[in-house]
């Protein structure tokens, strides 16, 4: 079919079947009811289903599948570099290799971007660095945008103009416009109070009132009151209790808690049982985490969480949307299918850990954090690695961030371009981070509150895109592409909801 | 009467001198202020001295009114440990006998403690009457953990005893005190953690006091355990940085949070009452070690004394005092570290005034508050928001990005960000 061109055609006819039947579905109603020739209804589920393709632009699931390959080759790698088995049970002689290799390998760590003279870029797969960065995280922020950027569609009007824009994704995509921004996120209107800004200024009273009104509405246990109430951002001593409502709702039910226990040491005992390859990965992340300075009490807490979370099966359907299931083959039987590596889907990436510690400065309970961690993960964090084109997810992302640089500050841009550097190169490790080895804990956790508010991750890129407005007169100021980069080094002064503000209302 | 012609006339930064035996963070502030060095014998304004000239010859000299020395004469009866808890002691009882009960038994924050070898039989009739409590033994004299071990069967101490020649006479016998492990400290992930704060008396009579907002607690990198078979594992019970810096788990990260980051922590997790009841009582326990040697510190005007106070909170949210620092290291490890204790310094000297550019009136200069002078000052105790400004937000600070590091600093590989 592929050479007859028609897989493209068959997919295009798949993508309005599907837009057709959904319109349809929106004007009948929330029950959709198909309304024959004669004027009959017939009930839905008599019509087969319609088939879901995961991606249906052509050029990004071609991106995607490449993405799945390299990580798949990275896994690859490190599992010939570190001598070990994807996966194998854990034994005395296990553990002994594993101890030796800690003993090694604390003292390689990835190195940091290249410091460019020349303007071109140092090849991440050249063999001199593979011999230091053995244990390296299949997922870093380098190679997926560097993916991102390959993504080229074959009916691109670069094609035939050769203008490519400034920006560096090539993909046409569907983001809302500042205007509509504006709108989604009008509870961050400078003319309501928020936690996060307005303690500083209104003082006692505020946050007096702030805390009477939340501590109302979670003991009426109103789900949707309180996340409507979190779009103002929530008071500190309150955090605990509101996101465990919001995220984790199980925590509240009588035998829940039982439950939950249970759930994580039996995870936990999994983890004594079977060694993955990834258990190194995520120790080294979490080393690197430790070395951070707000976070390097919690490095025993970590792996207690990160190890347990990446054989839960629970995430299976969500990570897998990031990247496509790899399904692991036994040596027992032929038959012996893992339906996805590591069980729960998820790969590890650079920075899952810093992913997790901002969590302990929320709740002291392990099992808390851990639940917390999982639904924020399959909510929101898993789209951070996803290459889709559908909204909220990295490309999207990407793509409303480059464009917000371009309106606000266009000047920015170029000269930013002209030394050497792209904004999104800068930005993007900070949105793949969710922000979280660069903010202060407190800002950090008023930005996510924001996002579990909103239920979507749009502030990572308006926050990004308002860290650049707000720094727009130093980059000008700045001749090289150093220099640029020196610049977004300090993070300790940023406030959060004040930028957010800016950027929308401003 | 034109309150201008009340104060002393300005002095020209250049014509203020100082004296100095550090050559660190001191050293940089009153440079970085347009000051002169001198190591004149008497011809300088301000002489941050050590103990051995405040011995020697402090007590033999005549100083003018504008100069100033930075330690008490005998400021050894609340840093020396045996002495401290001796003063505390004392004002407990006094304060019984003038039937003041409820004052008096506000000072609990110290650990039951015994001097040895002079208070051996008192000590042995508490140990045999508790015999699942663990002890800690510090010499009186030395610093940075050193000498400090922790026992539960005495007989681990007449080991001891033999080894170090110890006398019962009590001549020429190093003296230790021995005091309650408080076996359930707070922890943070498991880890156990001290604070540092820092404060400032500039009288003694009248008491007065200025008490740091920053200062940082010290973790242990270590799982924190009672387990017997780890009793004499310092890394895990101390955590004095000397000690901690070679454990196998120190990383660049260092082993220092700001007291701000513990107090947003503790109010995350235990919520706002409990954690302002705990900085309100960590204040007190500042105050009342002080009240408790204001009677017997010689005072003088020419003097003043930045205190260290070491304080441990425990699983119930008590703070305890673990013993008070009268030179409270200057020297900076990180550029984080440099950062607060160069702001630290240039609050003293600014609440200091060698310029003369106060009105005398203030009660808040840079990240110090004055919490007593001659009385409380300030925070309404029993407020239901703030109990104390310790841990609150400096934003007087001189920004780190502001600040010129010292060349070995400038390169370091630590992580440490902020602690202020």
């Amino acid at each position: 079919m592929d050479e007859l061109g028609c897989s493209l055609k068959l997919k295009n006819c798949i993508r309005e079947l599907e837009e057709s039947a959904e319109r349809r579905g929106s004007i009948n109603g929330s029950n959709p009811e198909i309304v024959t020739a004669q004027g009959k209804g017939v009930d839905a589920s008599a019509v087969p289903n319609i088939p879901k393709l995961t991606e249906s632009h052509h050029a990004i699931s071609e991106g995607r599948a490449k993405w799945r390959s390299h990580i798949l080759t990275e896994l690859q790698g490190i599992s010939s570099d570190l001598g070990i088995p994807f996966a194998r049970h854990r034994t005395a002689t296990t553990e002994q290799a594993r101890q030796n290799r800690e003993a090694v390998l604390p003292s390689e760590t990835l190195p940091p971007p290249a410091e460019r003279s020349d303007g071109t870029e140092t090849d991440v797969t050249n063999t001199k660095q593979k011999v230091f960065t053995r244990n390296r995280p299949p997922v870093t922020a380098r190679s997926m945008l560097k993916n991102i950027c390959d993504i080229r569609s074959a009916n691109h009007i670069s094609n035939t103009t050769k203008l490519y824009g400034w920006g560096l994704i090539q993909v046409e995509l569907q983001i809302p416009t500042p205007d509509e921004l504006t709108e989604i996120f009008n509870e961050l209107n400078p003319s309501n109070r928020q936690c996060g800004v307005d303690e500083q200024i209104l003082k006692e009273k505020f946050t007096d009132d702030c805390i009477r009104q939340m501590s109302a509405l979670l003991a009426k246990n109103d789900k949707t009151a309180i996340r409507q109430r979190l779009k103002r951002g929530a008071p500190v001593c309150l955090r605990q209790a509101i996101w465990k409502l919001i995220l984790d709702p199980t925590s509240n039910e009588a035998s829940g808690n039982e439950k939950r226990r249970a759930h994580l040491e039996a995870l936990q005992q999994d983890v004594l049982k079977v060694e993955l390859l990834t258990d190194d990965v995520l120790r080294k992340d979490i080393r690197e985490c430790a070395d951070d300075e707000k976070y390097f009490v919690f490095d025993d807490a970590l792996e207690k969480v990160l190890l347990p979370l990446s054989r839960d099966v629970y995430c299976t359907p969500y990570a897998t949307k990031a990247v496509d299931a790899i399904k692991g083959f036994g040596r027992g039987s032929p038959n012996e299918v893992l339906p996805a590596y590591p069980p729960s889907g998820i790969i590890p990436a650079d920075g899952l850990a810093r992913l997790c510690a901002p969590l302990c400065f929320i709740f002291t309970n392990l099992v808390d954090v851990y639940f917390v961690l999982r639904a924020m993960y399959c909510r929101y964090w898993s789209k951070l690695y996803t290459i889709s084109s559908s909204p909220s997810t990295m490309l999207t992302l990407c793509k409303l961030f480059e464009k917000l640089v371009h309106i606000y500050n266009p000047d920015v841009a170029y000269h930013c371009i002209t030394a050497g550097i792209r904004p999104l190169e800068i930005a993007f490790p900070w949105m793949f981070s969710a922000f979280s080895g660069y903010l202060e804990v407190d800002q950090l956790l008023h930005l996510w509150d924001r996002v579990i508010a909103y239920d979507n991750l749009l502030l990572f890129p308006i926050l990004a895109a308002a860290i650049f407005l707000w720094r727009g007169k130093s980059i000008l100021l700045c001749d090289s592409y150093n220099e640029i980069r020196h610049l977004f080094t300090d993070f300790s002064k940023i406030q959060v909801i004040p930028l957010l503000q800016y950027l929308l209302f401003a | 009467m034109d309150k201008k012609d009340d104060r002393p006339e300005r002095r020209a930064v250049s014509s203020i001198k100082f004296r100095s035996y550090l050559h660190n963070t001191i050293y940089d502030v009153c440079k970085s202020r347009g000051w002169k060095e001198t190591d004149a014998d008497l011809d300088w304004d301000l002489h941050w001295a050590d103990l051995q000239w405040m011995r020697d010859v402090f007590d033999h000299v005549r100083l003018e009114d504008h100069q100033r020395v930075n330690h008490f004469r005998n400021n050894y009866e609340l840093t020396r440990k045996d002495l401290t808890i001796k003063n505390l002691k004392r004002m407990k009882k006094t304060l019984e006998k003038e039937d003041k009960l409820q004052e008096a038994a506000k000072f609990d924050f110290f650990p039951q403690t015994y001097v040895l070898p002079a208070e051996y039989g008192l000590f042995e009739v508490d140990y045999k009457r508790n015999p699942q409590q663990a002890w800690i033994m510090k010499p009186i004299g030395k610093a940075q953990g050193k000498g400090i071990f922790l026992f539960t069967r005495i007989s681990q101490i007449s080991d001891w005893k033999k080894d170090h020649k110890w006398r019962q006479e009590g001549q020429q016998a190093e003296t230790y005190v021995v005091q309650r492990y408080i076996e359930n400290p707070h922890l943070v992930a498991s880890k156990k953690y001290d604070l540092r704060l820092y404060a400032l008396v500039t009288s003694y009579s009248p008491l007065t006091v200025w008490l740091h907002r920053g200062g940082f607690c010290r973790f242990s990198h270590h799982r924190f355990s009672m387990n017997l078979k780890e009793i004499d594992n310092s890394y895990i019970h101390l955590t004095n940085t000397s000690i901690q810096k070679t454990s196998n788990k120190y990383t660049n990260s260092g082993c220092k949070w700001g007291i701000r980051r513990l107090r947003q922590f503790l109010i995350s997790t235990y919520g706002e009452e409990a954690t302002n009841t705990l900085f309100g009582e960590m204040q007190q326990v500042v105050l009342r070690s002080l009240q408790s040697v204001q009677k017997i510190m010689i005072n003088d005007k020419h003097c003043f004394e930045l205190y260290g106070f070491d304080v441990l909170v425990d699983d119930r949210l008590k703070p305890w005092l673990i013993e008070v620092n009268c030179a409270p290291s200057f020297s900076a490890e990180t550029p984080a570290d440099y950062h607060m204790k160069f702001n630290l310094f240039e609050d003293i000297l600014n609440i200091l005034d060698f310029e003369r550019k106060n009105t005398g009136t203030e009660e808040r200069v840079g990240g110090f508050d004055l919490i007593w002078k001659n009385g409380p000052v300030g925070l309404a105790k029993g407020d239901k928001y703030l109990t104390s400004y310790l841990g609150c937000m400096n934003e007087k600070a001189i920004p780190i990005s502001k600040m010129k590091q010292p060349p070995r600093l400038a390169a370091s590989q630590a992580n440490e960000r902020v602690l202020i």
